[in-house]
């Protein structure tokens, strides 16, 4: 039974008699349920500070809290984790083998900057990048922004765990102005060019890291405005996805080994320099140009019959825009070893 | 702009001068091409503000800290002096239970908690296992079996 003491911390009896319940043939106990309780209480405290871009659906209330904390001790209770100090355990069985007290529990849980809850709250935030119209918009201006500094900034190591910084590469000393005084100048200049921006900020401001580079930007060039509503997939095209689904990988399954390799790399945002030392056979232009050529008409002319592009009786309102999105969720899905490089190449 | 340049790198330079036609086809490879590349800035982004810690704030809740610094004390509750009349009993909880010790009064009392009964003895510390808390009121039995109920002590009172 939990230590309820007043002057007691009561988690580490908690986890540890969520454990030893936890285990077939253990006992269901109530300490999971206040177990529980406490994340709920501190993911709610943890998360006081974070805006709605953070929360699953990009929007912060209740629902999104008590789902981000009950996530949260299902990763603790469920996912073995590599890093220190898991090593391979779930983070309550490393609690307890580690006879870790309540303020340490409480730090790798919630409130250290990587904890459990944090690194949830990460993956959400990632995912909000992707698909919510305005943080679409950020996330492709930090594209933009990483290609910049990649072509003429030198990355400055900050050290394990951290992110580069970027740097102008320059000799002899500069004088260094504050970002906000930068911030402003280039507020006042009405700067639309985000090459200026990144430039500008790097040669008076001095290294940063590349998001910080993003948030500066953003701030000169003004966040656009939610005023195009996403506009939900009708039943309609809805209804189509099982057959857009069964074309995009039978089509995929057809293509020939070389054009896979192709699609794949274009799909996984691979550089042309990196597809030909993999495949030597594209250092030919016209062999890459036929092989794009090809691809695209094969893949759109099987997803076109499917989803009956040609009919005249498309769904109105559906335009070849709306076809293209749902072709790469679908794509995306069906095929995630050749679309997301985490999931490793073609290869 | 190139429609190829949100495509990896090179892409652009090696497509731009192709011959390939306008298509829905090469528009799919190029929007798939474009949507790959900003899941991916997506992903890196929201890594790099991870491991900066925008946002972060660790501190715990106050009510926890002050909780733990009262618990930073002597490792086990402080002893609570219950008392009526003349009679005081010290009560204080430590890791195997509720330790009683009859500090003054007369003798043969006995505390009651819940089904468990425990004897005292003036000067004799007496051990009630199993109780992790001090109670809100201690009642007792005295020699006659009458019973009484003793409030904690005013520490300063004394």
């Amino acid at each position: 039974m939990a230590d309820r003491r007043v002057g007691t911390d009561a988690l580490p009896e908690l986890v540890r008699a969520f454990v030893d319940s936890d285990r077939p043939g253990g006992t269901t106990a109530p300490s999971g349920a206040e177990l529980l309780d406490t994340f709920e209480r501190h993911v709610r405290h943890m998360t006081r500070t974070y805006p709605d871009a953070w929360f699953t659906h990009a929007r912060k209330d209740d629902e999104a809290v008590l789902d981000l904390s009950h996530r949260a001790f299902t990763s603790c209770a469920r996912l073995e984790k590599g890093r220190f100090p898991f090593q391979g355990r779930t983070p309550f069985r490393c609690y307890v083998e580690e006879r870790f007290d309540g303020r340490t529990v409480r730090y790798h849980s919630f409130y250290a900057k990587l904890s459990i809850a944090r690194e949830i709250m990460r993956e959400d935030y990632a995912r909000n990048l992707a698909r919510d119209p305005v943080l679409r918009w950020r996330a492709d201006l930090y594209r933009q922004v990483r290609d910049i500094v990649t072509e003429h900034a030198e990355a400055v190591s900050q050290g394990r765990g951290l992110p580069d910084r970027w740097q102008l590469p320059v000799s002899g000393l500069r004088a260094m102005r504050p970002l906000g005084a930068v911030e402003a100048k280039l507020q006042r200049a009405r700067e639309r060019n985000v090459e200026t921006i990144v430039l500008t900020a790097l040669k008076e401001a001095g290294p940063m890291t590349a998001s910080r580079l993003t948030h500066l930007a953003e701030a000169v060039l003004g966040t656009p405005g939610d005023d195009e509503p996403v506009a939900p997939i009708q039943p309609a095209i809805a209804g189509t996805q099982v057959g857009i689904r069964r074309a995009v990988l039978a089509a995929w399954n057809e293509l020939a080994t070389d054009d896979q390799e192709v699609l794949g790399a274009i799909a996984r945002g691979e550089s042309y320099d990196s597809l030909v030392a993999r495949c030597p056979q594209f250092k030919h232009k016209v062999a890459v140009t036929r092989a794009v050529a090809r691809c695209g008409k094969h893949f759109m002319a099987r997803i076109a019959g499917e989803a009956g592009l040609d009919d005249p009786a498309l769904p109105k309102g559906i335009r070849p825009k709306d076809l293209i999105e749902l072709v790469l969720e679908v794509l995306v899905e069906v095929l995630p070893h050749a679309v997301d490089p985490t999931e490793g190449g073609t290869q | 702009m190139s429609r190829f340049k949100t495509l990896g790198p090179g892409w652009a330079a090696l497509l731009d001068d192709s011959e390939l036609e306008d298509s829905m086809g090469v528009d799919l490879l190029v929007a798939l091409g474009h949507e790959a590349r900003l899941r991916d800035a997506a992903r890196a982004l929201a890594l790099e503000e991870h491991q900066l810690g925008v946002h972060v704030d660790e501190s715990e809740p106050m009510g926890e800290v002050l909780r733990l610094a009262a618990d930073d004390g002597a490792g086990e509750g402080r002893a609570v002096v219950f008392a009526l009349g003349r009679l005081r009993i010290s009560a204080q909880v430590d890791a195997d239970g509720l330790v009683l010790s009859q500090l003054d009064g007369g003798a043969g009392v006995t505390v009651v908690l819940g089904d468990t009964w425990v004897p005292l003895q003036l000067g004799v510390a007496a051990r009630a296992a199993g109780v992790t808390q001090v109670p809100d009121r201690l009642t007792v039995l005295d020699r006659k079996g009458r019973r009484r109920t003793l409030a904690p002590e005013d520490p300063t009172s004394r």
